[in-house]
């Protein structure tokens, strides 16, 4: 592990495993998963699709509950939480970004990403959105409803709303998946920076090998089990 | 195809013929009814009137009359009827009730229901009484009834008479005693009000030499001696007219709970098309042409909406047997529901033209998807395009369909158009002010107030809201009711206006001359002194400018009511004005010295009747004596008020010599103290009856009560209508609020926080929706007072308040029970939504 101590510690998984009951028994989707992310870094989650990637994410960030195991998120076990404890822990301490960017249609980019901070009651909230947007490029673009905005606009509210919290971890699912080559880079690159500047941990699931070669740590899935990469272990132990 | 594309949407589909089930159940119980009704007045015509014609007078007939009757022929019947207090042994009550006698054969056609059966010809010492009176005091067959100075043994209780309802009974009981008793009673007086009626039955029925003799009679005969008449078919007319208004009114209820089910259908539909939209583009990828894909839907569409109307009409065919339970009462006969096919065809076929109307406008934008929306999910969005001249038609088809069936459900045409006019204007309005409203909130929310609430009025005008639809549904549905509901209440409440304040409550009937000084003394005795004591004269009129009535009412053009040729005016003579009436024209003549002619005061409503006017010169038969007058003043009087007036008011100085009975008004403030006058009258006043306004308002309230639940009841349609486009409405965006559910809960929102934005989105919908129906009830409840039922208006703010306070509770318990689990559901699906 490339953990040193308990407080450099994010999110600790211990051998977590989800079964679904169905008509043909119990599956298991994910099983015995183990591993722990140091506060500031970064790591993939890659797999062939079904093989359990979002429920290992959903797993992580307290989405969802598991069958068996624990996770740890920012200092909390959340097999312990109710599911309004859990939500609670999302908004001081998480970040998402998804592939379908997740807007809400009815509200403006800026209001987008005031969501997270209004949730929180924090003041000032409409003044840090702007700052947030301004720093993706689109401080020009505050009062455009999701529908007025091109897929990559659309991406990097989402990623300002990511932010806008200043979360401890960044879990993004496929954050390149639907946008073309330029826009990938863009986002891709203000991720990392967002990652660097602001010290947040980051857990990207992706199909794209270069993406996913940018982290520290790159964790395989199949058929529910999890391994991580050896020459990244290697390239994140040369870094340690 | 049709079929296997409806797979994974049919639950849509589903909500869109539901929209309509209620509506077409309405109509085609209402229109089975109506059939049932006619059949029933065609079968059994005579004994609607149990005999062929029927005249009364308000004094024994005089020999020209007689000579008339024998002239006439056929079989003839005696009765007279008066009202008299009467009390029962054993018990304290003392009622007023109408005494009647009969002699010969009547009722000719038709039952003279009695329990024990066949009571008709009493014994001598036998009453009659109503059932519902005996039941009412506990008592039984076998007791006794005092009537004036003579007893008798009830032998029966009168459950029927031919050509008359329960309801007849209601105001004042039905009593039958033998003819040769009546004078015993020492009830029948000089001056009493007594009406004597003769039944005739022709083996032929009113035809050939009869009818003509009647006919010549009627234009003359009848009209010197004020003989009022009523024939079968007169009776039958009058029974259609009264029950087609009464049909055709529960009908447009009907018609709007299938209106607002269009409504309902277009909405459904309209999810349908859009959640279809990328099926329809890739089938216009793969080659199939718009009109291919437009006949799919539109089959699909067209038997949906036929499974719905007809399970509507299956639920009208039963509905109709529920309805007779609430009007059986106020119609004169009995009756058994057979299923009219021909109402259940017009029901299905009107109620599959309404439903695939309003689907037809959603449907054919299907036309106008484009093949590129298969690449570009966005690319329909964003086309707007002005309505094209099919959608136009299909607008102006519904609206003619509205009004047509509004123009057949009523009698008077102008009444179907007016009420297809409001409900077109309300429903324009309806739209115009939820389409501001929109715009309002758009532009009114901006960046103040707590996120929850912003988050709530954004999900009102997001894209792909049901705003403006929810709120017609709801809007609709609220000003139905609220109208239904505030001019039922202006009746109503005209009612019991009356029951409050100091006004005089009981009235004192029948006084002779030589009773009144010693009457009134021995209410003021018992703590009720005399509020008014009212001289009443009964006169007729005999000419009208030098015309007389006889002249008058073969004359076409004299535009004059039939009441007015053959009725006994009771009129009065005082000094003052009474504070329920003002004078609206002339001068009023507190007292007059000199001769003919003498001024009188009419009534406006009187005198719109005789079609006369201020100055216009009455002469009136005065039991025997022709009395010139004038018309000096008209009054606007408030008959609804309570307070006790005439339509014919002369000047002291004219009638005192004229033959005058007394009617003398008291307050009482509970019953027993009423009672307590009744054993006074029945003890020492036998002739004088009483009528205990409060006992008669309650009785009427009762009446009015019964009435407004038939129209309650069909309302329900339009209510559970409502509510079930509401829940479609909400059903159809379910998935979007699941989604942004689950996203706001994935960004740390608690589920508080979610069921807090469904809540005020759906308590501002049921409040803007409730607000702006109310506000158009009050217009149009204001305008159908003011100048239909002509009265002061006061709406029922409280009830009007709870009504809007109870649309809320519906529209948020509807919305949390069709959004149950959305605020619960696991966030997991926006990731789940990814892959």
């Amino acid at each position: 592990m490339a953990v040193s101590d308990q407080s450099d510690c994010i999110l600790e998984v211990s051998s977590l495993t989800k079964t679904y009951a169905t008509a043909h028994g119990p599956l298991t989707v994910l099983e015995e998963a183990n591993f722990a992310l140091a506060r500031g870094s970064t790591a993939a989650i890659v797999g062939p699709s079904g093989s359990g990637k979002t429920t290992l994410l959903g797993l992580c960030a307290g989405l969802d509950t598991p069958s068996t195991g624990s996770v740890r998120l920012a200092g909390e076990a959340l097999e312990a939480l109710s599911e309004d404890a859990r939500a609670a822990v999302r908004m001081a301490s998480v970040g998402f970004v998804f592939q379908n960017f997740q807007l809400v249609p009815t509200l403006t980019a800026l209001e987008n990403v005031m969501i997270p901070m209004e949730l929180r009651g924090q003041r000032r909230a409409r003044a840090i959105a702007a700052d947030r947007l301004a720093e993706v490029g689109l401080g020009e673009r505050l009062d455009h409803y999701p529908i007025q905005l091109s897929g990559g606009e659309q991406q990097r509210v989402a990623l300002a709303r990511a932010f806008a919290n200043e979360p401890e971890i960044l879990f993004a699912d496929e954050p390149t998946g639907n946008l073309d080559t330029a826009t990938s880079e863009l986002i891709t690159r203000l991720i990392f920076d967002l990652n660097r500047s602001r010290g947040t941990t980051l857990v990207l699931v992706t199909h794209d090998p270069e993406l996913a070669a940018l982290t520290e740590r790159v964790f395989r899935i199949n058929r529910g089990r999890l391994a991580e990469d050896a020459r990244a272990v290697m390239a994140a132990g040369s870094r340690d | 195809m049709a079929w296997r594309d409806s797979r994974g949407k049919r639950r849509i589909l589903l909500l869109s013929a539901l929209s309509i089930f209620f509506g077409v159940a309405a109509l085609v119980a209402i229109g089975s009814l109506r059939d049932n009704l006619e059949w029933i007045l065609e079968e059994q015509t005579r004994s609607l009137l149990g005999a062929d014609l029927a005249l009364e007078a308000r004094q024994p007939f005089n020999d020209e009359m007689e000579r008339f009757f024998r002239r006439l022929g056929g079989e003839s019947s005696r009765e007279i009827r008066f009202q008299s207090m009467a009390a029962f042994e054993g018990t304290d009550a003392v009622r007023l009730v109408q005494v009647r006698s009969l002699r010969g054969g009547f009722p000719f056609y038709g039952a003279f229901e009695t329990d024990p059966a066949d009571r008709r010809h009493l014994r001598p010492g036998q009453a009659i009484v109503e059932e519902s009176l005996l039941m009412q005091l506990g008592l039984r067959v076998g007791g006794e009834i005092r009537l004036g100075r003579s007893s008798f043994e009830i032998a029966g209780a009168l459950r029927r008479v031919a050509g008359e309802s329960e309801v007849t009974g209601f105001f004042a009981p039905r009593v039958y005693i033998r003819w040769d008793e009546v004078e015993a009673t020492e009830l029948v007086q000089k001056g009493s009000i007594v009406r004597h009626r003769i039944y005739f039955r022709f083996d032929e029925g009113l035809t050939g030499a009869a009818a003509e003799r009647f006919a010549e009679a009627e234009a003359d005969l009848f009209v010197r001696n004020s003989i009022r008449s009523e024939t079968v078919e007169q009776r039958r007319r009058n029974l259609e007219r009264l029950l087609g208004n009464l049909f055709g009114f529960l009908g447009l209820i009907g018609l709007v709970a299938l209106m607002l089910g269009g409504v309902g259908v277009s909405g459904a539909v309209q999810v349908y098309v859009r959640e279809k939209l990328p099926t329809v583009a890739l089938l216009r990828c793969l080659g199939g042409t718009a009109g291919l894909v437009f006949r799919v839907y539109l089959l699909q569409v067209a038997v949906v909406a036929a499974v719905g109307v007809s399970l509507g009409a299956l639920a009208g065919v039963g509905v109709q047997h529920i309805l007779p339970v609430f009007l059986a009462e106020f119609l004169p006969f009995d009756f058994e529901i057979r299923t009219s096919y021909r109402a259940v065809l017009g029901g299905l076929v009107f109620g599959w033209l309404v439903a695939m109307g309003s689907a037809l406008l959603p449907l054919l934008e299907v036309r106008r998807i484009s093949p590129l929306a298969a690449l570009r999910a966005d690319f329909d969005a964003q086309k707007r395009t002005r309505p094209d001249a099919l959608t136009v038609a299909v607008v102006i088809a519904l609206a003619g369909l509205l009004i047509i069936f509004s123009l057949l459900q009523t009698a008077v045409p102008w009444h179907g158009a007016a009420f297809a006019g409001v409900l077109l204007g309300t429903l324009g309005l309806l739209v115009l002010l939820g389409m501001a409203l929109r715009r309002i909130l758009r532009w009114g929310v901006g960046q103040r107030g707590s996120f929850t609430w912003r988050l709530a009025l954004g999900n009102l005008y997001r894209p792909q809201n049901r705003t403006l639809f929810l709120i017609v549904t709801l809007g609709m549905g609220a000003f139905l009711i609220n109208t239904l509901y505030l001019a039922s209440g202006q009746l109503l409440g005209q009612v019991r206006v009356t029951e409050t304040g100091d006004a005089a409550n009981l009235v004192l009937l029948d006084v002779q001359p030589d009773q009144v000084v010693e009457l009134s003394e021995a209410l003021a005795e018992a703590g009720f002194p005399p509020r008014d004591i009212l001289p009443i004269v009964t006169m007729r009129l005999d000419a009208i400018n030098g015309r007389s009535l006889t002249d008058l009412r073969n004359d076409p053009e004299a535009n004059m009511r039939r009441w007015v040729f053959t009725w006994e005016f009771r009129a009065s003579y005082r000094a003052e004005l009474l504070d329920n009436e003002v004078i609206s024209g002339g001068e009023w003549i507190p007292l007059h010295e000199g001769g003919e002619p003498y001024p009188i005061s009419v009534a406006e409503n009187i005198l719109r009747d005789m079609n006369a006017a201020l100055g216009d010169r009455l002469v009136w038969d005065v039991q025997g004596v022709p009395i010139e007058t004038y018309v000096a003043s008209v009054r606007d009087v408030e008959w609804q008020a309570g307070r006790q007036n005439f339509g014919v008011i002369f000047a002291p100085g004219v009638l005192e010599a004229a033959p005058t009975i007394f009617a003398v008004t008291t307050r009482v403030s509970e019953r027993a103290e009423a009672a307590a006058i009744q054993q006074l009258l029945i003890g020492t006043f036998p002739n004088v009856s009483m009528i205990d306004l409060t006992l008669v308002f309650e009785t009427l309230d009762d009446l009015l009560q019964r009435a407004a639940f038939v129209v309650q009841f069909m309302a329900g349609f339009t209510i559970a209508t409502g509510l079930l486009v509401l829940a479609g409405a909400i059903l159809t965006s379910r998935y979007q609020r699941i989604r942004e559910s689950a996203l706001l809960r994935t960004l740390g929102a608690r589920s508080r926080v979610v069921r807090q934005v469904m809540g005020i989105e759906y308590a501002l919908l049921g409040l803007l929706g409730g607000l702006i129906g109310t506000l158009l009830a009050l217009l149009v409840s204001w305008a159908l007072t003011r100048f239909f039922f002509e009265m002061a208006y006061s709406p029922a703010w409280t009830g009007l308040l709870i009504s809007l306070v109870g649309l809320v509770a519906l529209t948020l318990v509807t919305g949390f029970l069709v959004s149950r689990r959305v605020a619960t559901q696991s966030p997991l699906i926006v990731l789940r939504e990814e892959g």
